[in-house]
């Protein structure tokens, strides 16, 4: 169900759906994005699906203890860079 | 406001798809890192037959000097004293015809007597090993052999056919190493195959075609390089009716290193539930029947290859093929499998374009790391943080206390031997995402930050067992590093219900 091509086809598509929805949400909530803001969301985003998938890997690899112990070491500076991105992202541009 | 009286509008119906679509995603993300933890497809190393599972790109770390220094005057490695399997069987038959301490070392004749002098520590060890430990390990299998009787039965399966193949050389390489001895006559071949041998286009297609040939027998890594005499064993050559010193031979001017790495659920309940046989049988068949293949075509060729067939040390001769690098524990480091690796060799007369050895950073990981030597029960791994200083028949290397290391396999049970070193680097990984994601960031990092990282992690978020676990009880409790894999477990399948050492308590 996890592998192969059409779950890699799904994931591709959910991207395109948060890409239409995250510019939508960005002009609603008076963002005013540039292409330095949009690097940093989708950085972060990724920040936030390794820190997901590090975990399960290593439950995965029946290393549950390994799991449950880095699940804070990813998920506290992921809350941080979170909060530090949003406060970056309502941010005024220079004019 | 006519938007609103409708329901959802169009925007707020993709704004909420947006949000579902994380939940989704990140769902999605989840169950496939989990799958990828469980996939049998990162247990690398047997994969494919065509070389693909040799992934690391070498080129980009390769040195033009080899990763260690000569310190000193060279001497070649002992076959009857260095060589613990040889030094404990003869040590044992001295016991066996009455030598005692009192009698003095010099009673055990050359060339014992000059080694024991120079490691007197070693001397205490092996009389320790065959008045203490092994009849005590002879009691404790008594008691506990049924517990691990699955996997002795396992690892003798392969262990077995090492007596039948391949035949052992019955005479001196300048004969056996042209001709082909085999249990069945019909297919022993007392004179050359061919008289010539068949040329090749050059010595890059020697060395495609013999690296292709190697994986399709089962390497899963192979490198090529020229054969240096200071890793030659310095007496009792295989075949050779001289048990005496000897030069290498001159048709021995290459040597093809590969290995194959043991199974990955199985090295991991090291050392109880582990076995050698199975790296040592699959890495045996590849060197032998490439040697096998060189000689058809009418290269004299010999194979050096696992449990102790060997006129050479085969781990120094894969970093100069540029196949690793030596860690703290001795073993070979390899970029694909770690420290999961057994190696054997082929020397030849083949000209081929030899690979240049690599550097990819385990020895400034290995003098931070230690875990090794943590873990080991028998405290034979160097804790020093850097090789400097200590001296091995002439290199710099990590010491390493063979009679240590010999003396924990004798007092383990299930199949002989240990291997925890090689199961707990944190090297030794399988092929997931994840691993493969830390071991480029780590190789690539010039700071060192990710190294240190890295070895944090392995020692604070993966569990170990305390280092006397390991021991017999009541010390310890026979312990592995991880629990035996289901298809090893003998209360799965057998209808008995054995005494359980690891237990504990």
């Amino acid at each position: 169900m996890f592998q192969g091509e059409l779950f890699w086809m799904v994931m591709g598509a959910l991207s395109v759906l948060i890409g239409i929805g995250a510019t939508m949400w960005a002009k609603d909530l008076g963002l005013k994005m540039n292409w330095y803001k949009w690097v940093l969301v989708v950085a972060w985003y990724l920040l936030l699906l390794l820190t997901v998938a590090s975990p399960f890997t290593l439950i995965g690899e029946n290393e549950v203890g390994a799991a449950y112990r880095i699940i804070p070491f990813l998920l506290v500076p992921t809350i941080i860079l979170g909060v530090a991105l949003w406060r970056v992202l309502k941010l005024e541009p220079k004019k | 406001m006519e938007e609103k009286k409708q329901g959802l509008s169009r925007r707020d119906f993709l704004k909420t798809s947006g949000l579902v679509a994380v939940a989704v995603q990140v769902a999605g993300i989840g169950g496939a890192a989990l799958a990828a933890g469980k996939d049998k497809d990162s247990y690398t190393g047997y994969e494919s037959w065509e070389g693909e599972q040799q992934t690391f790109n070498r080129k980009k770390y390769e040195i033009d000097e080899v990763p260690y220094k000569q310190v000193g005057e060279v001497r070649r490695p002992g076959r009857y004293t260095d060589l613990i399997f040889i030094r404990a069987g003869i040590f044992m038959q001295a016991l066996a015809n009455g030598w005692t301490k009192e009698d003095g070392i010099d009673a055990l004749g050359e060339p014992l007597a000059s080694w024991y002098k120079e490691h007197p520590d070693a001397l205490d060890l092996d009389i320790e090993r065959e008045t203490v430990i092994m009849p005590n390990a002879a009691k404790d299998h008594a008691k506990y052999d049924d517990y691990f009787s699955l996997a002795d039965a396992y690892a003798f399966g392969w262990e077995d056919i090492f007596a039948f193949y391949p035949a052992e050389p019955t005479a001196p390489p300048e004969v056996s190493d042209f001709t082909i001895t085999h249990i069945n006559p019909g297919m022993t071949y007392e004179e050359p195959i061919r008289e010539t041998p068949l040329p090749f286009k050059s010595k890059d297609h020697a060395a495609e075609l013999v690296k292709k040939i190697a994986h399709r027998y089962g390497a899963t890594i192979v490198g090529i390089t020229k054969l240096n005499p200071d890793f030659l064993y310095d007496a009792g050559l295989r075949g050779s009716p001289d048990p005496g010193p000897f030069e290498k031979p001159e048709h021995w001017e290459y040597a093809i290193v590969m290995g194959v790495p043991h199974e990955w659920e199985q090295v991991l309940s090291n050392p109880a539930h582990g076995t050698s046989y199975d790296g040592y049988n699959r890495v045996r068949n590849a060197s032998a029947r490439l040697a096998s293949f060189l000689k058809f075509l009418g290269y004299p060729s010999r194979s050096h290859h696992p449990p102790f067939h060997y006129d050479l040390v085969v781990p120094p001769i894969a970093v100069d093929a540029g196949l690793g690098q030596t860690g703290r524990h001795g073993f070979t480091i390899i970029p694909e499998t770690g420290s999961n690796i057994r190696l054997a060799c082929v020397t030849t007369n083949l000209p081929m374009t030899v690979d240049k050895p690599i550097d990819f950073g385990v020895a400034e990981f290995c003098n931070d790391c230690k875990i090794c030597a943590e873990q080991c029960p028998s405290g034979a791994i160097s804790f020093e943080d850097s090789p400097e200083g200590m001296v091995i028949r002439g290199y710099e290397h990590w010491y390493i206390d063979t009679a240590k290391c010999f003396n924990f396999w004798q007092q383990a049970m299930g199949p002989l031997g240990c291997r925890l070193c090689l199961t707990v680097c944190p090297y030794t990984q399988r092929s997931t995402w994840l691993h493969n994601v830390a071991k480029v960031a780590d190789i690539n990092d010039p700071t060192g930050l990710v190294n240190d990282s890295l070895i944090y992690m392995k020692k604070n978020l993966f569990e170990a067992p305390e280092v006397t676990e390991y021991l017999r009880p009541p010390d310890g409790r026979f312990a592995g590093y991880r629990e035996a894999p289901e298809w090893l477990d003998v209360t799965n399948w057998f209808d008995i219900n054995p005494l359980n050492p690891q237990i504990g308590g």
